[in-house]
């Protein structure tokens, strides 16, 4: 029992693998013990079959046909025509590109800001400030997901919000960019907007890691007259790997989204000359919005990201775990 | 040693030189942690500046919107804004109502459930129960590729789509992170008294309402913030699930807000920007308020291991 409670949470798919071979092994000679248990789960194991694992499978399944929602009872298996089609899609690659840009533009400063923000908050040794300090860390990440975007380009308005006038008056540039009105800046923006609402997490998860380092090795380290720049790169940098790793790999998942909700927020679409269609915007439109309804083709192209998006995250895995550091 | 304990060498003559000599060594004993708020502070307010923009230009009104040097606290602030999302900003009041229908029911329903579920994974003993565990447990790693599209279509075999009540039963089925949540709760507790109270006579759901619910509230505080924060502000399934205006969300409702009218630039005393940015914070209000009401438990949950 006290071994089971450590790995539900994210412990890996490996383990939740193996324990679940165990679990399957040990039902088939189990008594049927206690029936209440089967009506306590009932309700909860409902709900998550048919509004969880019933979608999942339905949505594998349907990236393998030509559904066209718009035309009744249309839904030819297909294999993978839809992959090949995808290849030859102009939009598409038009979209992968986009998406992947996004991500070039997301994933730094969404691991390094909070690194920095991080360090310095884990520096304050008053629980009431630091609480403080955590708070506000976090606060973006429950605003709704629509008025986080709406704030940020509010700021950025290029009429009335406060970064252009500090931009064109007070530094003096003379320049009023349109940001989330401009097809060349549109990518970045959002990927700003977009991590200005999630880095808290990230702020959180590392504080949690560095509040598990020992105390003591800073102190020792500072008797032998390491500076705190060592100590960072040789204590707090090489102790904080594991939780770095998580960091990483979460971020590097957002691939598989890439601004999706943002760009629908905003601009119901692909905004100013599609420059916001990343993937998922194209698959959005591509299934409900577009022609026939392309489901099949829509659930494609949001497997063939997902796929890209994990392999991704588990070749980040892989690099940050073997790597030994310095 | 902690740092409060100012030492002051020397003898203390009074007056004013002393005190001033005083808040100097006080200033050179602290310089570390004073350099260190001041960079967090200034870091803090950069990266809240879009809430602080915000804040201030709901409270501005239409001259000193359209004042040349626009400044980041409002000379003369208003209220004209939020009144006028209250009293006449068309769809607001409405979707204020459905976010709270949804988010309530779906709330209520989610920590419900996943507390007997949880309680019955973690204490009860029936075939089968680790093995139904740990299938929920591995669908969480799988890609969801066509999720939205097979919503869909459920939703509309189910006469539920474009549904208040459908699309709080939807967000339901987002139970998996609750009843890992509830499991582990439920773990935790101590056994006695659930022994007790079956010695005493009491079955298992007397048992269960009367002993163990009671006992894991901290469990389900935790749920209810996190089912909170995640319905209230959910945008793509509710786009997806709901065509009528006049059942639209706030998260939903105030994407579309509809201020930009020639009217508005010589009838009114409000203007749409500093409209809009009293809309959207009476928007995110309620999660905030939950939030910051109920911080603590982040932490906590995510210092056990739970992603949010």
């Amino acid at each position: 029992m006290a071994q089971m409670q450590r790995d539900s949470g994210d412990s890996g798919l490996d383990s939740a693998w193996s324990n679940w071979r165990g679990a399957y092994a040990s039902a088939r000679h189990e008594t049927w013990g206690d029936l209440w248990g089967y009506v306590f789960i009932f309700p909860a194991v409902a709900m998550f079959v048919l509004f969880g694992s019933w979608p999942l499978l339905r949505g594998l399944s349907m990236a393998f046909t030509d559904y066209r929602y718009a035309l009744p009872d249309y839904q030819p298996f297909v294999g993978f025509l839809n992959f090949a089609e995808m290849a030859g899609d102009e939009r598409f690659w038009q979209a992968a590109v986009h998406s992947l840009l996004f991500t070039l533009y997301y994933v730094p400063p969404i691991i390094l800001l909070p690194l920095g923000l991080a360090v310095l908050i884990a520096r304050v040794r008053q629980p009431q400030w630091s609480a403080i300090y955590r708070v506000c860390a976090y606060l973006p990440v429950v605003l709704p997901i629509s008025v986080a975007v709406l704030l940020f380009a509010e700021l950025f308005h290029s009429q009335f919000g406060y970064i252009n006038y500090f931009l064109d008056k007070v530094l003096r540039l003379g320049i009023k960019p349109a940001w989330f009105g401009d097809p060349a800046l549109i990518l970045p923006s959002l990927a700003a907007a977009s991590v200005w609402k999630h880095m808290g997490t990230n702020t959180l998860l590392l504080l949690v890691g560095l509040y598990s380092i020992n105390g003591e090795l800073y102190e020792a380290a500072s008797i032998d007259g390491a500076g705190a720049w060592r100590q960072f790169w040789h204590i707090t940098l090489p102790l904080l790997k594991p939780m770095l790793t998580v960091v990483v790999v979460l971020s590097v998942e957002v691939l598989a989204y890439s601004g999706t909700q943002e760009a629908l927020v905003l601009f119901k679409g692909g905004g100013p000359e599609d420059a916001a269609q990343t993937v998922g915007v194209y698959a959005y439109q591509t299934a409900f919005k577009m022609g026939d309804l392309r489901w099949g083709y829509a659930a494609a192209m949001n497997l063939a990201l997902g796929v890209v998006a994990m392999v991704l995250a588990g070749l980040m895995f892989r690099a940050l775990r073997s790597e030994r550091y310095l | 040693m902690s740092h409060s304990d100012v030492v002051v060498h020397g003898p203390i003559t009074g007056g004013r030189r002393s005190a001033i000599a005083r808040t100097v060594v006080w200033i050179r004993h602290h310089r570390g942690r004073i350099l260190l708020h001041t960079i967090l502070f200034i870091a803090l307010l950069i990266f809240l500046l879009p809430i602080v923009w915000t804040v201030s230009a709901s409270l501005k009104g239409r001259t000193e919107l359209f004042l040349p040097v626009p400044s980041l606290f409002p000379v003369q602030p208003t209220l004209d804004n939020y009144v006028y999302v209250l009293t006449r900003l068309k769809g607001f009041p409405g979707y204020f109502g459905n976010s709270v229908l949804v988010t309530g029911l779906a709330v209520t329903l989610t920590v419900l459930f996943s507390t007997l579920a949880g309680y019955a994974f973690a204490r009860l003993k029936f075939r089968g129960r680790d093995l139904i565990y740990y299938t929920l447990v591995l669908q969480t790693f799988i890609p969801r590729a066509g999720g939205l599209m097979a919503l869909y279509e459920v939703m509309q075999s189910l006469g539920l789509r474009d549904n208040l009540l459908g699309l709080a039963l939807l967000f339901v089925g987002n139970i998996g992170v609750p009843i890992f949540i509830m499991r582990q709760t439920f773990f935790n507790l101590p056994g006695e008294f659930e022994d007790a109270a079956q010695i005493d006579g009491a079955n298992r759901w007397q048992t269960f309402v009367r002993v163990m619910a009671p006992m894991a509230t901290s469990g389900m505080i935790l749920v209810a913030t996190f089912a909170f924060i995640y319905i209230w502000g959910e945008f793509l399934i509710t786009l997806t699930m709901i065509d009528d205006p006049d059942k639209f969300t706030l998260a939903l409702g105030i994407a579309n807000l509809n201020l930009n009218n020639a009217s508005w630039q010589t009838d009114s005393e409000v203007l749409p920007y500093g409209t809009q940015a009293a809309a959207y914070l009476l928007a995110a209000l309620p999660t905030l308020v939950v939030f910051i009401a109920l911080q603590k438990w982040f932490v906590r949950g995510m210092a056990e291991g739970l992603k949010f």
